[in-house]
């Protein structure tokens, strides 16, 4: 069905766009919120990826909807990283990490998905290396997505010292997670 | 802003689903927002909301249809540039051209040359080839000059009726010799007549002027320097000599009547000019027409072997 969305429209039936769109929009999203972790972002992007790629229709060679998702994929790819190393540049930085790129893809590939999965070890060990404080804080606001009120409700504390910990907090996974790259000295432990 | 403020606000922005701030930091910020992102990454997918596929198709279809029509207004838009620069190219080439081959008498194809250029063709003896004569003002000087000498010496090259001397193919640029004589009977200011109209300028006066045989000037202005007492006219049986050269403008309000032609003795031989009288000629003074100028002849002795053309009758 998806082969015949495809050849529809790349004739230009708009209904047939519209409805390959519907179709395919699942998995794109999927790879993009993991590499932005943003809803906003993943959809603006995701719409992003459908404008880059439908114009190209007329030179490609997708038959099917597998391979139409997959070039999708690599148009997001390639959108993200022109995204993330534009940023970098602007802000005379280097790019920040292409890698997880890889790793985004693991929903299919089984390379990406061993990838994506020492990935996570490793950022849940740094997690349990934390103080308890800061691994609390992390948790509610990062994982569950609790406001900085609910969070503050939550650990007796006032909005404000919950901002300064949860700065600490990330700081300091910071310099487990990029042991090379962290300067000394920044976000001690009070 | 505090740093943790600004952390905080980039949290709420991923948690609410909001387009986060963008706020440039050094390396150091850049990969505290990645911890945070890739802490995040542990916790489930945030699902878009319920409508999105919706809004995605409405919007594909609105930017791609917008695109479409973009791209055909960029197509016009090129065809009507690339037409005004093809024509603004031709015309170009054409002004390129048409200045530089009229120099040497060849036009281009597609350009005619000039009704001017065509009447002095034809005024040339046929096989000839087309030129123009020089206009600019050193050219004049060095013609004024031969002409005095030539009007010194009474002696000079052979010229036609028309006051053109046959072009020598290949040849310098020789002024007509009527050019000559106007030029060396004008002392100041610049000189009209043939020279003018090859510059592309009519004469106000004179036999080229257009007009019928009445013209209407008068009234010699003093200051004016004489015309050489050595240049004589011979105008039916007399001789004439010049009294004064004057201005045309300062002929105004007097009528002067063409009465035939003459020539003029002590310039190149066969110089003929067209004489005029006015009605209130004293002692049967006639004016002749030299460009801007008008000579003022006053009769001489009685000459023998003068020539009298165009009208016998009408002599002095």
């Amino acid at each position: 069905m998806e082969k015949e969305l495809v050849t529809r429209a790349r004739r230009g039936d708009r209904a047939a766009l519209e409805e390959l769109c519907r179709a395919t929009w699942e998995p794109i999203y999927r790879f993009l919120y993991y590499l932005v972790q943003n809803r906003y972002e993943a959809e603006e992007l995701t719409q992003e990826t459908y404008l880059r790629a439908l114009p190209m229709l007329d030179v490609l060679r997708v038959q099917d909807g597998a391979g139409f998702v997959g070039y999708l994929k690599q148009v997001a790819r390639n959108l993200v990283r022109d995204r993330w190393r534009q940023r970098s540049r602007n802000a005379h930085l280097p790019a920040v990490d292409l890698a997880c790129l890889a790793s985004a893809d693991s929903f299919e590939d089984p390379v990406a998905a061993a990838e994506a999965r020492e990935e996570e070890e490793r950022v849940r060990a740094a997690l349990a290396g934390l103080a308890p404080d800061y691994r609390r804080v992390i948790t509610l606001r990062l994982l569950e997505g609790w406001s900085v009120r609910e969070t503050a409700r939550a650990m007796d504390r006032s909005e404000g010292a919950v901002r300064v910990l949860q700065y600490r907090a990330l700081v300091a996974l910071r310099k487990a997670l990029y042991p090379e790259k962290s300067s000394k000295g920044e976000g001690d432990l009070p | 802003m505090s740093p943790e403020d600004r952390l905080s606000l980039y949290i709420d922005a991923l948690i609410e689903g909001r387009r986060p701030p963008q706020a440039e930091g050094d390396e150091e910020w850049e990969l505290l927002l990645e911890t945070v992102r890739r802490v995040r990454r542990l916790a489930p997918p945030a699902a878009p909301e319920p409508d999105f596929p919706q809004r995605l198709a409405a919007a594909l279809s609105h930017q791609l249809g917008g695109r479409r029509a973009g791209a055909r207004w960029g197509l016009r838009r090129m065809t009507v540039f690339l037409g005004a620069a093809a024509a603004v190219l031709v015309l170009c080439c054409a002004s390129y051209g048409y200045g530089r081959w009229s120099v040497e008498g060849r036009w281009p194809w597609w350009t005619s040359p000039p009704a001017e250029t065509a009447r002095e063709r034809s005024a040339v003896e046929p096989g000839a080839p087309a030129r123009v004569a020089g206009g600019d003002g050193q050219e004049r000087a060095a013609v004024r000059q031969e002409a005095s000498q030539l009007a010194a010496s009474s002696s000079g090259p052979a010229v036609g009726t028309g006051g053109r001397e046959r072009a020598i193919k290949g040849g310098p640029e020789v002024p007509a010799a009527g050019d000559r004589v106007r030029a060396a009977l004008a002392p100041t200011g610049p000189v009209a007549g043939r020279a003018g109209e090859e510059e592309g300028r009519r004469p106000t006066v004179g036999p080229d002027a257009g007009g019928g045989p009445a013209r209407t000037p008068a009234a010699p202005v003093q200051g004016m320097p004489a015309a050489d007492p050595g240049i004589t006219l011979i105008f039916g049986p007399r001789e004439y000599r010049a009294v004064e050269v004057v201005r045309a403008g300062a002929l105004a309000a007097t009528t002067l009547e063409l009465v035939g032609e003459g020539r003029a003795r002590g310039l190149p031989d066969g110089e003929r000019v067209p004489v005029y009288r006015g009605p209130d000629a004293v002692a049967g003074e006639v004016y002749t027409p030299v460009g801007e100028f008008w000579i003022r002849w006053a009769p001489r002795e009685p000459a023998t072997g003068g020539v009298q053309t165009g009208n016998p009758d009408g002599g002095p």
